[in-house]
């Protein structure tokens, strides 16, 4: 049973010093976003002084550069910049271990993209500790990434065994006032492609939560898929605001976005709720599941999805727990759970600015009750 | 409306300062999304249970300051943008805060997983609150947490103002049995745990922790195990939290932590240089103006703030301890937001004034004394207490 929990870069530390001969793979994305080189300075800094340790690490990274098929763009020119200041950083000091950098045209299959990416990792017998910067990655290959990675540790995948997964975000300083993203195209299940109403069918209990740090857009067009739905008592809504505590401005920017969804929702018997953490909003989503759990063990036809817009953190939080859900009632008509997404996005500026903190996951494929403590 | 009024259709918009707003500057400001969003945000969770709308009580604040004399219409502008950048925190905000910070206790402080940490949570911990006011018991009640009134597991005392009754009980000899036992029980949990809804200008969450830091330096003395200290803040400012950090710092205490779930950083105080709430330097100018003017016709003048002008050390013009926030939650609105948005003038007074969020003080008159810090000082000056401890 696979287990997400939220974790930290020492204790990342902490691993590879206790592993003997620890093989560490360490994959980055750096994009045209300030943040998107943030994790590589902290995990440089991270790993100085490992070798006096005594530690006999072998640490290998891989830089992939997503490239359009398109003629080169402005974004293309800072995308470079920060990935030479990556190569350089890795370069430059001393012991950084082996690094491979790749380009990879980019839209791209999610299975071409994983295939790539098993090749840099060719000859490894296994990865004792996979870190996996995913803050520049596209969410579509973020999620193969993810469910290549959870196959693996069970020797199921195309990459070596990975023991431990840690997965990290860098935070941006703060956004500009330029355009954000866009999002494009309809909101579908990740793992179905299919639309929210189509999941809904033929369920007796449903459980939606939507995510409202997105595009309005998003939500409202989820929350209209839900009226009318004839589930009456058997169906919850939860439509939840992410109050980032590091950076409530642009929280409450995005809350004054969705203004006329928080009047309407609760009018609709929508549960308008807060949180404020990463760790908040992936217990949330355990908790909804957890109901869920009960109606599916309870003999109804369940379903469970979650809207993760907002965040990539989020987004990842939410795809764990569809899978531990999944897990947890094998893939039988009865259950039936999906992470919603829109299709694609554009950007319409470079997005954020700066970097601050990092958020660490830390993915096992064990039994929660068997992990070691969190501190 | 009545179709004869002199001042034409729409009288309640007819005062000159309403012909005045620059629509750029209003569309710069996003005035119209955070209008609408506080008019949202009350319609689950009104402000003091009132059925007034906001707009309407914004309304009426601003037609009060019009009557006040001859201001500048950019102050009454000024005064209009102040109001939309309320932050206004519903109770289901406040609910879900507590819940996070159940998380970060549990995950974050014991290493637990927060469904098996619910069982354990009483006996780990013992919970006092900044200004009681039952916090603890909606904390517990957010999170499930069950024996919250069990005194096996949860001693009566829920501030420091009790366990500086408690510890002065040691001396007393009719009491200081039960007062040992008590004691007992709390300092054999591995954290202690305040429970602070607000802390803005950190005066008051700075003095409670002193004091419990003091507290556990007798438990250390008389050779009895020392929790860990653990501040859970549902509104922190980064004001507050350098006071903390200050704290700990002159103290030079290890075993203290806190954990916030709404933060304030600076941007949110309308006096500081990082301020973002209004963008406009010279609206931003005039904001300030008008809180003085407002200081000096309104608060200086009312004797009901004589204590809090005092403990803030100058005229509150930018509400307590000059903290410049527009913060108000669905109970109540702090001193600490500026008091054009909670100020009530006296019944009866020549020049009336109401803001849109009036607050229900906690603490009126003008008594001085602190008799809790007169406890705490008898407390650090009787050495005699970690002698009656260790018995």
């Amino acid at each position: 049973m696979s287990y997400l929990r939220i974790g930290d870069l020492q204790s990342i530390r902490w691993t590879i010093r206790g592993t003997s001969h620890a093989r560490v793979m360490i994959i980055l994305a750096p994009n045209f976003e300030e943040r998107s080189t943030h994790c590589c300075t902290e995990l440089i800094e991270l790993f100085e002084g490992l070798d006096q340790d005594g530690s006999t690490s072998e640490i290998h990274w891989i830089i992939f550069t997503l490239q359009g098929r398109h003629s080169p763009t402005f974004l293309d020119a800072i995308k470079a910049v920060n990935v030479r200041r990556v190569v350089q950083a890795l370069s430059g000091g001393q012991h950084r271990g082996r690094v491979a950098h790749k380009i990879i045209e980019y839209p791209i299959d999610p299975g071409r993209f994983l295939g790539e990416l098993a090749l840099l990792m060719r000859g490894l017998p296994c990865i004792d500790q996979l870190i996996v910067d995913y803050s520049a990655v596209p969410r579509n290959l973020l999620s193969a990434l993810i469910e290549e990675v959870a196959a693996s540790s069970s020797n199921r995948g195309r990459f070596p065994k990975v023991r431990k997964v840690a997965l990290l975000y860098a935070w941006a300083d703060n956004y500009p006032k330029a355009a954000g993203p866009e999002l494009l195209g309809e909101v579908v299940g990740h793992f179905s492609s299919l639309p929210l109403r189509s999941l809904l069918e033929e369920r007796d209990h449903a459980e939606v939560v939507i995510f409202a740090a997105g595009t309005t857009h998003d939500a409202v067009a989820l929350l209209e898929a839900l009226r009318g739905n004839g589930m009456g008592n058997q169906i919850g809504i939860h439509l939840v605001n992410f109050m980032n505590s590091d950076n409530l401005l642009e929280s409450r920017l995005k809350l004054r976005n969705h203004y006329t969804i928080l009047r309407d929702a609760p009018l609709q018997g929508v549960q308008v709720r807060y949180v404020f953490t990463v760790r908040h909003a992936l217990a949330y989503m355990r908790d909804v599941a957890a109901i869920c759990s009960q109606a599916s063990d309870e003999g109804l036809r369940t379903l469970l999805a979650i809207g993760s817009f907002g965040p990539k953190p989020l987004a990842v939080a939410a795809q764990f727990v569809v899978q531990e859900h999944a897990e947890q009632h094998g893939t039988t008509s009865e259950v039936r759970a999906d992470v919603l997404n829109s299709r694609g996005s554009q950007y319409l500026s470079p997005y954020s600015l700066g970097a601050r903190d990092i958020t660490v996951f830390e993915y096992h494929s064990t039994d929660p009750a068997s992990l070691p403590p969190l501190k | 409306m009545r179709s004869d009024d002199p001042r034409g259709p729409f009288p309640d918009y007819a005062a000159p300062y309403w012909d005045d707003l620059d629509i750029a500057t209003l569309a710069d400001e996003q005035l119209v999304s955070k209008l609408h969003l506080l008019d949202n945000l009350e319609v689950s969770s009104p402000y003091r249970g009132t059925s007034v709308p906001v707009w309407r009580r914004i309304w009426r604040s601003l037609e009060w300051l019009d009557r006040a004399g001859p201001l500048p219409a950019s102050w009454k502008h000024a005064a209009l943008y102040l109001f939309a950048n309320t932050v206004y925190l519903p109770q289901v905000l406040l609910n879900d805060a507590w819940r996070a910070l159940y998380l970060d206790l549990c995950e974050g402080e014991f290493g637990l997983e927060h469904i098996a940490a619910r069982q354990t949570v009483l006996s780990r911990c013992h919970f006092f609150e900044n200004d009681p006011n039952a916090m603890t018991s909606v904390f517990c009640h957010v999170n499930g947490i069950e024996g919250r009134l069990d005194n096996q597991r949860q001693q009566r005392v829920d501030g420091v103002d009790k366990l500086a009754d408690v510890l002065l009980d040691l001396l007393n000899p009719a009491k200081s049995d039960s007062a040992r036992s008590m004691l007992a029980t709390m300092v054999a949990k591995s954290h202690w745990v305040l429970l602070v809804d607000k802390s803005l200008s950190g005066h008051s969450v700075v003095s409670d922790l002193r004091r419990l830091i003091l507290a556990r330096g007798l438990a250390e003395q008389s050779g009895l195990s020392v929790p860990r200290i653990v501040v859970l803040c549902q509104v922190l400012t980064s004001r507050a939290e350098h006071s903390l950090r200050d704290l700990v710092a002159e103290l030079r205490v290890d075993g203290i932590s806190w954990h916030k779930a709404v933060y304030f950083d600076d941007r949110h105080s309308v006096t500081h240089p990082d301020t973002t709430l209004i963008l406009d330097p010279s609206l931003r100018t005039s904001a300030l103006e008008l809180c003085q003017w407002f200081a000096e016709h309104f608060l200086i003048p009312d004797r009901r703030l004589d204590r809090m002008r005092d403990r803030s050390g100058d005229n509150l013009e930018y509400g307590y301890r000059g903290c410049g926030l527009t913060l108000v939650d669905h109970a109540n609105c702090p001193t600490d937001s500026l008091p054009i948005f909670w100020y009530s003038s006296e019944p009866g007074a020549e020049i009336p004034y109401a803001g849109p969020y009036i607050r229900v003080h906690s603490r009126i008159g003008n008594q001085s004394a602190e008799p809790s810090s007169a406890k705490w000082t008898t407390i650090a000056e009787r050495p005699e207490i970690i002698e009656a401890l260790r018995r």
